[in-house]
């Protein structure tokens, strides 16, 4: 007679779901480009897990197309009549044997965003950033518990310890015997005493700060918008887990710019012209005011479709980078989105107007569509500055 | 976890009384299991020895999901051994265990008495866990990634064995020449034969049609395999350069398939006997007042209705009480064809109380085809309002589009023809005379193309050779040919 082993089941199981997850993330990587532009990301900063859909898990096979097939089903309706419910497509299972629906040709599993950034870096050689050690500043300081004294303040005494003590040397001495005294008796002496003690942390933490900035103007369409969000949340993501305590600043602009918060710049739509210059001019009072190059790491990100309205505008952008801006940041990054409206001219005044000692740290970099965006990344992120 | 006290009483109770209506099944055990273990189990065909593949981790993934989003439950699962294992699901309460049992011991006779399961082995657990600790041996010596490769491309294509498991080894025929043959085939009188009959008995054309024979023989002869192979597992495991350890995969993987063909093959009468067998007992013998309405909600939720799909539990059980309900009453025969009057139809009694005799003929004889083939009837179609559907690519949505008898019941036979998959056959393992392979598929529906190019790729894994698929795409014969990886056509014929 055969004997059921069921630990035979769990060992198997945990390996298998092991195994199952490194696919997960080999196919990740294969189709990187598709899942970085994937919108289940978008707008899920904070959050370690992420459910997105993976093709191509499921084994192949010879299958008969269910739509070619048709088959067979109960209920009413007259013939020429639309089956109900078929809001979502359920391509037809035969007769519950042979149905395998879309549903099955992809698999929705959670993915963590640190493993994608992982990824991401892999695969795009991300260097990390250098170490800017003269920017570092003490942040906090902090005060934790962590070991024990006989002696010390009243207020510093560790009650639990202490009755612990007094229980055990009691019931040591023979003084109180827990399985015939109903209620312990003891004395608490000075040796029973414990006193926690505490120690003050410090924790150095790099100051970073992002300035995001986005056209908002009316050439720029949904879909540039979409791309600019996705672009930056993985930008974001990245430079979050260089930099301990990593403050973003975002900014929206068309004709006037405003500093808004991370819901509105995820989520806005507006229309109207473009002036580049006061985005800029915001992001020189902020590094004026808030944050001091002296003490700060800043990243500024512009992204546009660079349909600037005036050349007196492109004159004084550029006068806004050379003098101020460059000088000052780590790295400005102008990532120019390609727009059916959009002229697309401000690329070219940024490469022509500023001589190479200015473009030292402007990085430019142009995206054509959703597939373009990795190749984006790669070039604001490569120079590990 | 073995069974409480009390789920053991009422298992002795249920088990007399299948019995006592004539059920005769292998030896049951329970166990009772968290929906956790229940799901882990299932993911592996019922199976704890399984060997070691991701795949069943996927599916096991699956079941867990669709079980904590509410989309579905699994009620009881049955392992076809001797003795049979079923598993009883922890948090069900009295009445559902007292149902599943009942239903367990349907599955348990019918496992025992039906033709299609006479070549089962009801050592499986034992063999399964064999091929296991095979497998295992095998990760160890050529490593998991190697292995692992290997399984998926057998896995890709592991439902394509013969439905029957008859497939002969493939002997080239020897050939005697020509000369031989046609000596061969004379015709002669006796002895005393005389000249001029020559002419009469060996006429000319009688001599051409000779030679045409010697030709076609010739040509099958010079083919491989001579005559086309459903098998492609078999023929694979003949022919493809396969290293040892590799054969042996292989043939564990085709040997587990053919252990779940017969499941496959009486999904609808299976289910329908025991789901017969549940309401019977149950509703006769051991439902307590307080109990009905949770059974009735129960029962009817197995039975689900849906536009898209005839629930296999549905069909099997109302078309056995249609049968058994028929032969009760004599509505079968010669006669009853003939009458064409439907109130005398509707009156028609023969007291002939064939009913049970018949069902239990059809649980020792019959899988899904040949029920729905005997027994589906024009007013079952209309009492049950059984439609065929189909997709209306203009529209892009599925619609109603016949109700007539013969259509329906010609859909559901051909979705049930080689378990809903495509037949696909090896036509030449030596095309172009380069050891290519060509298979082809005998169109029963366009195929998935999406899926045709990886498919041949794991089948070009194992052969290690191109491999060529012939199919129809909207009316046009078409060839998939992967020649490799980086080499994939699709061409018009």
């Amino acid at each position: 007679m055969s004997s059921i082993h069921l630990t035979d089941i769990v060992r198997h199981g945990e390996r298998e779901k092991k195994r199952l997850q490194e696919k997960i993330k080999e196919k990740v990587k294969q189709g990187l480009k598709q899942y970085v532009t994937d919108e289940s990301f978008v707008g899920q900063q904070g959050k370690k897990y992420v459910r997105v859909p993976i093709y191509g898990l499921r084994l192949p096979r010879f299958e008969v197309d269910p739509s070619k097939r048709g088959g067979v089903g109960q209920g009413d309706g007259k013939p020429g009549q639309p089956l109900p419910g078929q809001g979502q497509p359920q391509p037809g299972q035969g007769q519950g044997q042979a149905g395998n629906d879309e549903g099955e040709h992809q698999i929705e599993v959670d993915v963590n965003i640190d493993e994608m950034l992982d990824i991401i870096g892999e695969t795009l050689e991300l260097p990390n950033i250098q170490d800017k050690g003269k920017k570092k500043k003490i942040i906090s300081e902090r005060i934790r518990y962590d070991n024990l004294r006989k002696v010390g303040p009243e207020a510093t005494l560790d009650i639990r310890r202490t009755i612990k003590n007094a229980i055990v040397r009691s019931i040591a001495c023979g003084l109180y015997d827990p399985l015939t005294d109903p209620e312990p008796v003891f004395e608490i002496t000075k040796d029973d005493k414990r006193h926690k003690v505490w120690e003050v942390v410090t924790q150095r933490t790099t100051n970073a700060v992002i300035i995001a900035m986005m056209d908002i103007s009316g050439s720029m369409g949904e879909e540039q918008k979409e791309i600019v969000r996705t672009e930056m949340f993985w930008l974001e993501s990245w430079l979050k887990r260089q930099y301990n305590g990593l403050e973003i600043v975002y900014i929206v602009h068309d004709t006037k710019a405003q500093i808004v918060d991370q819901e509105v710049f995820y989520s806005i739509s507006e229309g109207g012209g473009t002036n580049i210059s006061s985005a800029y001019q915001l992001c020189k009072r902020l590094m004026e005011t808030a944050y001091d190059p002296k003490d700060w790491n800043i990243y500024p990100f512009h992204f546009s479709d660079g349909d600037n309205w005036s050349g007196e505008d492109d004159t004084l952008c550029i006068d806004l980078l050379k003098n101020y801006i460059l000088p000052n940041c780590n790295q400005f990054s102008y990532a120019q989105v390609v727009s059916k409206w959009g002229s697309g001219k401000f690329k070219e005044v940024l490469e022509t107007k500023l001589d190479s000692q200015d473009r030292k740290n402007l990085v430019v970099s142009v995206v054509k569509d959703k597939e373009g965006i990795l190749g984006s990344i790669k070039e604001f992120l490569q120079s590990g500055k | 976890m073995d069974l409480t006290p009390e789920l053991h009483g009422w298992n002795e109770k249920i088990m007399d009384v299948a019995t006592s209506y004539g059920l005769d099944y292998f030896p049951t055990v329970f166990y009772m299991l968290p929906y956790s273990y229940l799901t882990e189990i299932a993911s592996h065909g019922g199976f704890p020895s399984r060997y070691y593949h991701w795949n069943f981790g996927l599916e096991h993934e699956k079941l867990k999901r669709s079980y904590e989003w509410g989309m579905g439950k699994i009620y009881e699962l049955v392992i076809n051994t001797n003795p049979c294992y079923a598993y009883l699901l922890e948090n069900n309460d009295m009445m559902q265990q007292k149902l599943v049992m009942a239903h367990v011991y349907g599955h348990c006779d019918f496992f025992k008495n039906n033709i299609y399961f006479a070549n089962t082995n009801r050592n499986m657990l034992d063999e399964m866990a064999n091929h296991s600790s095979r497998v295992e041996k095998y990760i160890q010596n050529y490593g998991a990634s190697e292995v692992e490769s290997f399984i998926d491309a057998c896995m890709c294509i592991q439902e394509h064995i013969h439905p029957f498991g008859i497939t002969k080894v493939d002997y080239q025929e020897e050939l005697s020449s020509e000369e031989e043959f046609l000596a061969y085939g004379k015709k002669k009188m006796l002895e005393k034969n005389p000249k001029y009959m020559e002419t009469f008995l060996n006429s000319k054309e009688y001599i051409e049609l000779r030679k045409k024979q010697y030709q076609s023989r010739l040509e099958k002869a010079q083919k491989f395999p001579s005559s086309p192979v459903k098998d492609l597992l078999f023929f694979l495991l003949m022919h493809a350069p396969l290293k040892k350890w590799q054969e042996d995969i292989l043939y564990i993987i085709r040997k587990e398939r053919y252990y779940f063909v017969p499941q496959g093959q009486t999904k609808i009468v299976n289910e329908g006997w025991a789901s017969y067998w549940h309401f019977k007992i149950m509703t006769e013998h051991f439902l307590d007042g307080d109990e009905v309405i949770q059974f009735a909600m129960d029962h009817s939720g197995t039975l689900a209705k849906s536009p898209y799909q005839i629930n296999p539990y549905y069909l099997g059980f109302t078309l056995l009480n249609d049968v058994e309900k028929r032969y009760n009453r004599g509505q079968f025969g010669e006669k009853w064809e003939d009458c064409k009057n439907p109130r005398e139809r509707e009156r028609w009694d023969l007291k002939t109380n064939r009913g049970r005799e018949k069902i239990f003929e059809i649980r020792a004889i019959d899988n899904d085809y040949s029920f729905i083939d005997k027994y589906l009837t024009e007013e079952f179609c209309d009492e049950h309002k059984l439609f065929k559907y189909n997709y209306n690519q203009q529209t892009g949505q599925w619609v109603v589009s016949d109700r007539s008898f013969e259509s329906v019941k010609e859909q559901l036979l051909t979705n049930l023809a080689n378990f809903g998959i495509p037949y696909i056959v090896v036509e030449d393992g030596n095309y172009k005379n380069r050891g290519e392979l060509y298979l082809k598929h005998h169109h029963e529906g366009d195929l998935r193309t999406d899926y045709c190019f990886d498919t041949l790729g794991a089948i070009y894994y194992i052969w290690k050779r191109p491999v060529h698929l012939e199919t129809m795409i909207d009316g046009r014969k078409k060839l998939y040919s992967y020649t490799s990886p980086d080499d994939k056509k699709l061409v018009d014929m």
